[in-house]
């Protein structure tokens, strides 16, 4: 396809440059391409120029090279010079100013003599319109604008530049009526118009290359494609040429006519010379016979006198000789003769043949040096010449004689007399007995055929040959005549040598001299060679050019088509094959799963089997040593009593050890309830307070509770605080030097809404390489702290869960030898805090995008509003929030009748199945009495894609209306 | 008159245990291994309290609870649950059950006391 656009681009490129080096030259045949038609103006050709340029730069390779910014850059630079110059010409238009740009370049003077354009040099408001639209696509192509809204922009713009130059182009060639009669159309050249029309093709091409980047543009389609395609190609060039042969016979037949009307023209011209040269003659002798008309007598040298006055051979073209003709009797001859050769002409005798009652002998003849032979020959003595004699005399008008040979004429070519009859004064002329009474005699002029007809065909500009033939019949034997221009002709009855493929041809009928003539003319063969003139030609090429690209436009998109779906075909037997891999996969992931969950579950059985089993030795072999220990069983001495209380520390320890192991496996699994209300820092200090002494009298240390004053209740799991507390309170203990203190405190955090819980020991502390690693699993740090370290490691790392779960973070800060201070975090009472904790705690959650699910769930008929609390609990997993709603319980605080649970789930059915599924079970399975509950899916968000706009929503439905819990 | 004890455990072990501890602060103590031997003893000697396990070979500690109560001669007397069970929703079913008290194992001796010491108290 680029091929094709960039013939369109060097053709044009070509053709415009021609036309603006026709501007300077003044070679106004190129400017206008057909006679008659406007010209292509400097500026238009200069702007279809910048156009070509611009589409050459587009469809040259290299676009995805290192040349391609480059060939951008300069495409974009013409096609924005041409919308430039486009613009500023329809701006000078609707505004009515000049801005300078018509005289810019070139003077269109041609136009101007012609006032065909207003002012020299502009473009057409049809061209300035559609170079305008036809820049744009070339622009956006230059910026490779890949937005598929300007695309129908960029194509709309493409067909409209091309839809202005075919109307413009289709007038000019068919008929040139309407279109071209609207000021809009009527100055656009016809190679102007053609010009669009390519480029126009060419844009979109180029275009349509664009759209179609990655599919391969020339491969053949399938075999039934194929054959649809071709069936269409085919019809759409067979339409093409149809259409063109059709206009091409238009505007051949308008060009024979305006030939036809051309070649009558000129036969006309030719016709009415010929009959005005035949006729010329008679004016002279009826001067002579006028002449006669005012002398009693006129003599010999009188005659001669007038006739020298005249200049024949200008006057009357192809006379040689003008005389007179006297009616002599046969028995009157001698006393004429007498008579004549009394009067200066002794020498005057008659040539007569044979013998006749009245003899017409040629009394004067001059010039007589011309003319000797002729002088007093008896006209009457042939009978052709006798016939006209007498005609003329009984008619008394100008009588022709016959085709003759003049007597005079040595060259013998074909000659007539020109006969006008002279009456005695005074006599009456009515009838032809009163003529011939009154007969003077016969004034006449010999006349040659040559010297007529001599330069009448130039009349004719060299387009019309002709042949004059005597009477009505055209044929060898009847022609007199014969000028094919040049100056070639023939006398006489020759063969015909006329244009005998001659594209016209005509016959007409020529009075002269009580004659009739025939002039038969045909056209020349310059004349029949103009007849074949560029503009049907130019029709041919022009429709023949546009049908074969339209068929190659047409193929191109078939192919492209045939080659999409192909593609498409391809692209959907590999989605096709994806996706049954991605369901086998999937199939494979989801039966792994439950082996996976299976596993878990078991594995999470045995870890509580053993944690169940490990518990009751332990139970007995704790309580014997206490037995013991306490002298129930008889006295203890006191080393006995040392090693019992060793024995029971390290069945803590042991039982500490258990318990991680059975809290990591429910975590792991999310089997751990979490049940967050409001609680004072104080109460869970003093819940967790005897067990903590305890570890700490182990070790002879003393622990500190400093609480700030006024410190906010905190919005938790009671249980899950101590248990954390416990964890890094155990720590200290065993890393603490005995007897030691150990702080521990509760503070406002330095974030608003957050309470710091501590524990600050006095033991070897932490190098910053432990901290990183402190809070994984089964990690213990490699220093002197682990030398009094028990267990498996997982006391911090399910501080740090449960802190988690509790939405608060934990943190450490420590020196190496200057002991450590543990502390956590937890959300004070305060919905949109505990919201805002609980966002931030899901944002680092390692968890797969799912749906964020917001229910509000009311008991409808509860006595008890902890036991729904209690079973929401249950039911729900640690990662879910649940909070009172107290707008319908006001002034009951956390024990309302409504709650709201935000969760994440993989679909809100789905979990509301769940809770109906589970409080079922526990009603049906283990006999509670639970109250009816509705359950409503107020909204659902993408989580994490839809997170900021789930936050938003959330605080607005849940601390809207619950400003405190 | 000192108070009764009914312990209804499977481990022989725990049973001694807290017969040592339970007998040297002045109570009876009534041992039961399985839970219809723990039944039988509760009827038939009608203890102050009892302590209970749960994970019993037969039948656990829920269902000897269940019949528990459903026998109007025990019904009212207290039973406290004694297990290695420590899973929060055991101890909420415990306590919707209608057990006096949920302790775990290993448990403090004071604990155990106390709770004994509490349940006795409101009985009487």
């Amino acid at each position: 396809m680029s091929y094709a656009v960039r013939l369109i681009g060097v053709i044009a490129c070509g053709v415009t440059a021609l036309v603006m080096l026709a501007w300077k030259l003044q070679w106004e045949g190129v400017t206008s391409l057909l006679p008659g038609l406007p010209p292509m103006t400097f500026n238009t050709a200069l702007g279809l120029c910048l156009g070509s340029i611009s589409l050459l730069c587009l469809s040259m390779p290299g676009q995805v090279g290192q040349k391609g910014p480059r060939l951008r850059r300069g495409s974009l630079v013409a096609a924005a010079l041409a919308g430039l110059l486009a613009l500023l010409t329809i701006t000078q238009m609707v505004a009515g100013v000049s801005l300078g740009i018509d005289e810019l370049f070139a003077i269109d003077t041609v136009a101007r003599a012609k006032g065909s354009i207003n002012v020299p040099g502009r473009m057409s408001p049809a061209t300035a319109m559609a170079m305008l639209l036809l820049s744009l696509p070339l622009v956006m192509g230059s910026l490779r604008s890949s937005r598929d809204s300007l695309r129908w922009l960029v194509s709309a713009c493409s067909m409209v530049a091309i839809a202005i130059g075919a109307m413009a182009g289709a007038s000019s060639v068919i008929d040139g009526g309407a279109i071209r009669s609207v000021p809009f159309f009527s100055t656009m050249a016809l190679h102007t118009s053609w010009l669009f029309v390519s480029l126009g093709a060419g844009t979109l091409m180029v275009q349509f290359a664009r759209s179609t980047e990655g599919v391969t543009i020339g491969r053949r389609p399938t075999t039934r494609a194929g054959l649809w395609l071709t069936a269409t190609v085919i019809l759409v060039f067979a339409i093409g040429i149809a259409m063109t042969a059709l206009v091409s016979k238009r505007t051949t037949s308008k060009e024979i006519e305006t030939a036809q009307a051309r070649f009558e023209r000129l036969s006309d011209r030719v016709i009415v010379e010929a009959d005005r040269r035949v006729y010329l003659p008679v004016y002279g002798l009826r001067g002579l016979r006028a002449f006669y008309a005012g002398s009693e007598h006129v003599s010999r040298l009188e005659f001669r006198e007038f006739v020298e006055s005249r200049v024949i051979a200008e006057e009357f073209p192809g006379t040689i000789g003008m005389g007179f003709i006297e009616r002599v009797p046969s028995d009157e001859i001698e006393q004429f003769l007498e008579r004549e050769r009394a009067d200066h002409a002794p020498e005057y005798r008659i040539k007569t043949v044979g013998e006749h009652d009245v003899l017409y002998p040629i009394k004067f003849i001059d010039p007589l040096e011309d003319n000797v032979p002729a002088w007093g020959y008896d006209v009457g003595s042939e009978a052709n010449r006798r016939n006209a004699v007498e005609t003329a005399i009984r008619t008394g008008e100008p009588t022709l004689t016959h085709r003759i040979t003049l007597v005079q004429d040595e060259l013998e070519q074909p000659g007539f007399l020109f006969l006008v009859p002279v009456y005695e004064n005074n006599m009456p002329v009515e009838t032809e007995e009163q003529r011939v009474a009154a007969l003077t005699g016969l004034v006449y002029s010999a006349i040659v055929v040559s010297g007529i007809f001599d330069g009448v065909v130039d009349v004719a500009e060299g387009g019309i040959q002709y042949a004059v033939h005597e009477g009505t019949a055209v044929t060898d034997e009847t022609k007199i005549y014969e000028d094919l221009g040049g100056g070639v002709f023939s006398l006489g009855s020759s063969p015909s040598r006329l244009n005998s493929g001659a594209k016209f041809r005509a016959t007409h009928r020529v009075e002269a001299g009580s004659r009739t003539w025939t002039i038969e003319t045909v056209s020349s063969p310059v004349f029949d060679a103009s007849v074949h003139s560029s503009q049907s030609t130019m029709v041919m090429l022009n429709g023949l050019i546009l049908s074969t690209l339209a068929a190659c436009f047409v193929w191109l998109l078939g192919c492209a088509r045939a080659n999409a779906i192909a593609l498409v075909e391809s692209k959907t037997r590999d989605l096709q094959a994806t996706t049954a891999d991605l369901r086998k996969s999937s199939d494979l992931i989801a039966k792994q799963n439950t082996e996976l969950n299976a596993m878990a579950e078991r594995a999470h059985r045995v870890v509580d089997d053993v944690s169940h089993e490990f518990r009751t030795p332990l139970a007995v072999i704790k309580e014997f040593a206490s037995i013991i220990s306490d002298g129930l069983a008889g006295p203890v001495s006191e080393q006995q009593g040392q090693y019992l209380k060793i024995m029971s520390g390290a069945v803590v320890d042991l039982n500490h050890m258990v318990e991680d192991l059975l809290d990591s496996s429910k975590l792991r699994a999310g089997r751990l309830r979490v049940e967050r209300r409001p609680y004072s820092v104080e109460t869970i200090f003093e819940n967790g307070r005897a067990a903590l002494a305890r570890k700490a009298s182990s070790r002879s240390i003393v622990i500190e509770e400093h609480v700030e004053e006024g410190l906010s209740r905190v919005f938790a799991d009671e249980e899950k605080v101590r248990r954390v507390i416990s964890n890094l309170m155990t720590n200290a203990i065993k890393f603490s030097p005995e007897g030691s203190t150990i702080v521990l405190s509760a503070t406002s955090s330095e974030l608003p809404g957050e309470v710091r819980i501590g524990v600050t020991d006095r033991g070897p502390g932490l190098s910053e390489e432990d901290i990183d690693s402190l809070f994984g699993r089964f990690q213990q740090v490699s220093t002197a702290r682990s030398v009094a370290a028990k267990g498996f490691g997982l006391g911090l790392s399910i501080a740090q869960e449960l802190t988690w779960l509790n939405l608060g973070k934990i943190s450490v800060e420590s020196q190496k030898g200057k002991g450590a201070t543990f502390s956590f975090t937890l959300p004070c009472d305060d919905p949109a805090i505990v919201l805002d904790h609980y966002f931030s705690a899901m944002a680092v959650s390692n968890r797969a995008a799912d749906e964020l699910v917001l229910l509000r769930v009311t008991a409808e008929d509860c006595d008890d509003p902890a036991e729904p609390a209690s079973f929401l609990a249950s039911i729900t997993y640690p990662t879910d929030l649940v909070l009172p709603d107290t707008t319908n319980n006001p002034g009951q605080g956390a024990v309302g009748r409504s709650w709201w649970i935000l969760g994440r789930t993989e679909s809100a059915m789905s979990w509301v199945a769940r809770i109906d599924r589970a409080r079922w079970s526990q009603i049906k399975g283990d006999g509670l009495d639970l109250s009816p509950l509705r359950i409503d899916v107020r909204n659902t968000w993408w989580y994490p894609a839809e997170a900021e706009q789930a936050k938003q929503e959330v605080e607005q439905a849940m601390v809207g209306v619950a400003s405190h819990v | 008159m000192s108070k009764q004890v009914l312990i209804i455990d499977d481990e022989w072990t725990i049973q001694q245990a807290l017969q040592a501890r339970l007998t040297a602060h002045g109570y009876r103590v009534q041992m039961a291994g399985d839970g219809p031997t723990g039944i039988a003893a509760a009827q038939e000697k009608c203890p102050d309290v009892i302590l209970l396990d749960l994970r019993m070979p037969d039948m656990d500690g829920f269902e000897v609870l269940r019949r528990l109560k459903a026998e109007a001669s025990t019904s009212e007397v207290p039973v406290i649950f004694l297990t290695a069970n420590i899973q929060d929703t055991v101890k909420e079913q415990a306590k919707a059950a209608g057990a006096a008290g949920f302790l775990t194992k290993p448990y403090e001796a004071s604990t155990v006391l106390d709770a004994i010491g509490a349940a006795t108290a409101v009985a009487a």
